[in-house]
């Protein structure tokens, strides 16, 4: 078969994706619904090639405002149009004469911002009011000790299944504030498989079953979840890398926990959304900030929260719903999927996916090379391509490609085409 | 007197000397690939620039922060040196971060003289998080004894917290005397077999502010000290720990910073979670799951600003002196402007005072703000006004309050 070969000028063909970003962005401005006029201030330096004085040269594929194709698993490539709207106004947010970093967080800017962020994640995921939105500090990882400590006292079980190294750590961290079992794991079979649902030996005291809902190492993904057999305990689930990627049945679930820094915001923030009658039973030795009744009650502003990656989130959130929301995203993230899934499968073994098909990861894809010598070449070769971050996690090995919401299908079929290539010049 | 104006293109002129320091590390060098925009050269330390359209925010924390921070900041949000991404986007175990957040350490280390036998974290969580970190990991039983000294609501609720974990004494409060005083280190009646002796070195409510620091009977001294770090010089080998919340002096909420003698790290109680234990955090330098990545690259810029600024021996200078002009104010008014604190420990960062007709508050706070000086409503708790003036105030900052209160007395006298 004849491969789309890619050149080093690939990359001129981007100006055509930036006209399709900039007009969106014009679109943008028109509907933001801002409680008063968008007035970005800045101060721009900008020069020709020509006069850039350096003295440490940039590559030649690389120009100051080139971007590259990031597939890192987290944190993770942003929305073009966000991070050109946070620049704009960093230095000065919309006529408030400072930025959002020097904001008190109990100041009316603020709390504006968080609670537009919290309004839109609402209505992205259709939160029904009898759960809260926290908005927290820690990663997923505190909420690892975090959940256990609210739900249940120290002698109470807890269900663990175990889908990859995440829903491990969360089950090895329970081990501390309850009595957890792992009632599946997918270790033996290296993290390739969802259990049946039927077959689970679930406790029938648990009071909670516990999942991962997108192991981002392995590149497993519930497509559905199962329903915990006590009637009295409830669904909790880590969505850390695929939150916000599909519409999900929020009332299936007690408790969702994700950090923010895969699809929907920088580092720093961690999103909580908890069933309000779940709220008020920690543990006596619960600390302060990981007891969900204090952020409850006070929206999140007990003590500093993470305002600037809360503002990251919610011009995230805006993006989202201006795409026209979960169920659109999810359409362009399947479409996505399928065009880099489907060059793995059609490689006649020269790439692998050792996923099981029917939970196969829409947001990070592993995959690995038949001749594994090849491997650092790939790595090094799409990286000159300004594809960057493919090595896959050290505990794998292989590729991984991560192509979260913001990483857009230009990105995914540039990544397929330099596959193609890559492969017709070592088969 | 006449009030000094900046252009709002005085950022136009910001030029970066970088003056060598024999702290810097030799396990990596920084290469910036940023295209600076300069046209004119200036010998001296830039000063702290104030465009036109930014206010005097004299909010407690978040605060204010160094303007030629955020035009940096602003300028390679998009694209950092050159990198084809955003901090905000790049992994934190990639070549490019973790640069950024050894640089950032490095840099600390360089201004704060913090010796080897010292690790620095990089945290989530705020001060509140340690809280409940000091006791876990310094107090191998929950039957351990640890003493606090109570100067302030933030003291105090360190104090509370740490009842979950150990067993603390407040040895002395100054809650009698509405947190206007520090107490005499010798008449400190402390426990023999502390594990600890707990301060907050800076109440950012009440204003009260350690000078100088007790000695411990036994065990380590700790010290929160998240609203007057990097304020000025500190001995840290005087301390076994000291944490910080980065939004007041050294960045954006969202970075909570750890500064603790490695012999200290590695005793955590059982019941620890992970993320509150400082040898996790240690062994993995800080990357054991993903750091508040954005935040540490915004302290990183502060803490080069403030080397280039001469350190934190200059920059305790330039508090001096806008404290004392903003206190000279108050006790110069006969009255009309009071500040409750016992002189020796007035804040040089978070200034309460009050006005005698207290009536007078609202309008004062209105009048200030459409002058473009916001945030200057005391604590909730306490009442009346704080100007919090960290490092990233500006002396004319300090100026037009001042002047603005001179005026406002003359109108209501």
């Amino acid at each position: 078969m004849s491969s789309i070969s890619t050149s080093p000028h690939s990359h001129l063909l981007l100006p055509q994706n930036q006209n399709h970003f900039l007009s969106e962005s014009g679109t943008h401005a028109s509907f933001t619904p801002s409680p008063r006029p968008f007035r970005p201030i800045s101060i721009k330096c900008t020069s020709t090639p020509a006069q850039v004085q350096t003295h440490d040269p940039l590559p030649a594929q690389t120009r100051a405002q080139e971007r590259v194709f990031n597939f890192a698993a987290g944190p993770a490539t942003l929305p073009e149009t966000v991070l050109r709207r946070a620049q704009s106004e960093l230095h000065v947010w919309r006529g408030s004469g400072m930025s959002v970093m020097e904001m008190s967080h109990r100041g009316k800017e603020f709390k504006s911002i968080i609670e537009k962020a919290e309004s839109d994640l609402r209505t992205l995921l259709q939160i029904p009011s009898e759960y809260s939105v926290l908005f927290l500090q820690g990663g997923a990882t505190t909420q690892f000790a975090a959940v256990p400590l609210n739900l249940c006292s120290p002698a109470d079980a807890v269900d663990y299944i175990i889908t990859g190294s995440w829903s491990d750590k969360a089950f090895k961290e329970a081990q501390k504030f309850s009595k957890p079992t792992i009632i599946w794991s997918g270790k033996p079979e290296k993290y390739t498989k969802v259990p049946s649902f039927e077959a689970l030996q679930q406790n029938p005291d648990a009071k909670y079953l516990h999942i991962c809902a997108n192991e981002t190492i392995h590149g497993v993904e519930y497509k559905n979840y199962p329903t915990p057999k006590n009637p009295n305990a409830v669904l909790v689930a880590d969505m850390s890398s695929n939150f916000c990627s599909k519409p999900v049945d929020v009332s299936k679930f007690g408790v969702i926990y994700a950090g923010a820094q895969k699809n929907v915001g920088p580092s720093g923030v961690t999103i909580v959304i908890i069933r309000n009658d779940l709220i008020g039973h920690a543990q006596e030795s619960t600390p302060i900030m990981l007891d969900y009744k204090i952020h409850a009650e006070n929206n999140s502003l007990y003590n500093t929260p993470p305002c600037y990656g809360i503002y990251m989130c919610g011009l995230v959130f805006e993006d989202l719903l201006e795409q026209g929301g979960l169920g659109e995203v999810e359409k362009k993230n399947v479409k996505k999927a399928e065009v880099l899934y489907n060059t793995i499968d059609g490689s006649n073994g020269f790439y692998k996916c050792p996923v099981e098909k029917s939970v196969r990861s829409l947001m990070n894809v592993p995959f690995t090379l038949e001749k594994p010598e090849l491997e650092g070449e790939f790595i090094k070769e799409a990286a000159k391509e300004n594809m960057v971050q493919l090595k896959g996690h050290r505990s794998v090995g292989g590729m991984r490609a991560s192509i979260y919401n913001a990483m857009p299908l230009a990105g995914v079929q540039k990544l397929v085409a330099f596959m193609k290539d890559f492969q017709a010049r070592h088969a | 007197m006449s009030m000094a104006t900046t252009s709002p293109h005085t950022g136009l002129f910001q030029n970066r000397t970088k003056p060598s320091f024999p702290f810097s590390s030799s396990s990596f060098k920084f290469k910036p690939t940023s295209i600076k925009c300069a046209t004119q050269l200036h010998t001296q330390a830039p000063p702290l620039t104030h465009s036109q359209d930014r206010v005097f925010n004299f909010a407690a924390g978040p605060a204010t922060l160094p303007e030629n921070v955020l035009l940096r900041a602003q300028s390679e949000l998009y694209n950092w040196h050159g990198s084809g991404m955003s901090v905000m986007e790049m992994s934190h175990r990639g070549k490019e971060f973790l640069s950024i957040i050894q640089k950032a350490e490095s840099d600390l280390r360089a201004l704060l003289q913090i010796p080897p036998e010292y690790s620095v974290l990089f945290l989530q969580g705020g001060a509140t998080s340690q809280f409940a970190a000091v006791p876990l990991n310094l107090c191998s039983s929950p039957d351990s004894a640890v003493d606090y000294v109570v100067t302030g609501s933030w003291s105090d609720k360190a104090a509370k917290e740490a009842q979950k974990y150990c067993k603390p004494t407040v040895i002395w409060s100054g809650k009698p005397e509405k947190y206007t005083k520090i107490p005499s280190f010798h008449d400190l009646e402390q426990n023999n077999n502390s594990g600890y002796l707990h301060i907050c070195a800076n109440e950012t409510i009440h204003g009260v502010e350690f000078k100088d620091y007790p000695v411990p009977k036994s065990g380590v001294l700790v010290a929160d000290m998240s609203s007057n770090f990097c304020s000025k010089p500190v001995d840290v080998s005087r301390f076994g720990v000291i944490y910080a919340g980065a939004q007041k002096n050294v960045g954006p909420s969202g970075v909570t910073i750890v500064i603790i003698r490695k012999d200290l790290i590695g005793n955590a109680q059982g019941v620890t979670p992970v993320m509150f234990d400082y040898k996790i955090h240690d062994e993995n330098d800080s990357l054991y799951n993903t750091p508040p990545c954005y935040g540490i690259y915004m302290c990183g810029l502060v803490f080069e600003d403030l080397l280039e600024q001469g350190g934190l021996g200059e920059v305790e200078r330039r508090n001096k002196k806008k404290a004392e002009i903003l206190y000279s104010a108050i006790d110069g008014s006969k009255g009309f402007y009071k500040c409750p604190v016992e002189k020796s420990v007035r804040s040089l960062m978070n200034v309460p005072f009050t006005l005698e007709k207290s009536e007078l508050e609202g309008e004062f706070i209105k009048e200030a703000a459409k002058e473009k000086m916001v945030q200057l409503k005391g604590h909730r708790s306490v009442g009346g006004m704080r100007a919090s003036i960290y490092n990233a105030m500006p002396l004319a900052g300090v100026e037009k309050l001042v002047a603005f209160m001179k005026d406002f007395q003359a109108r209501h006298a």
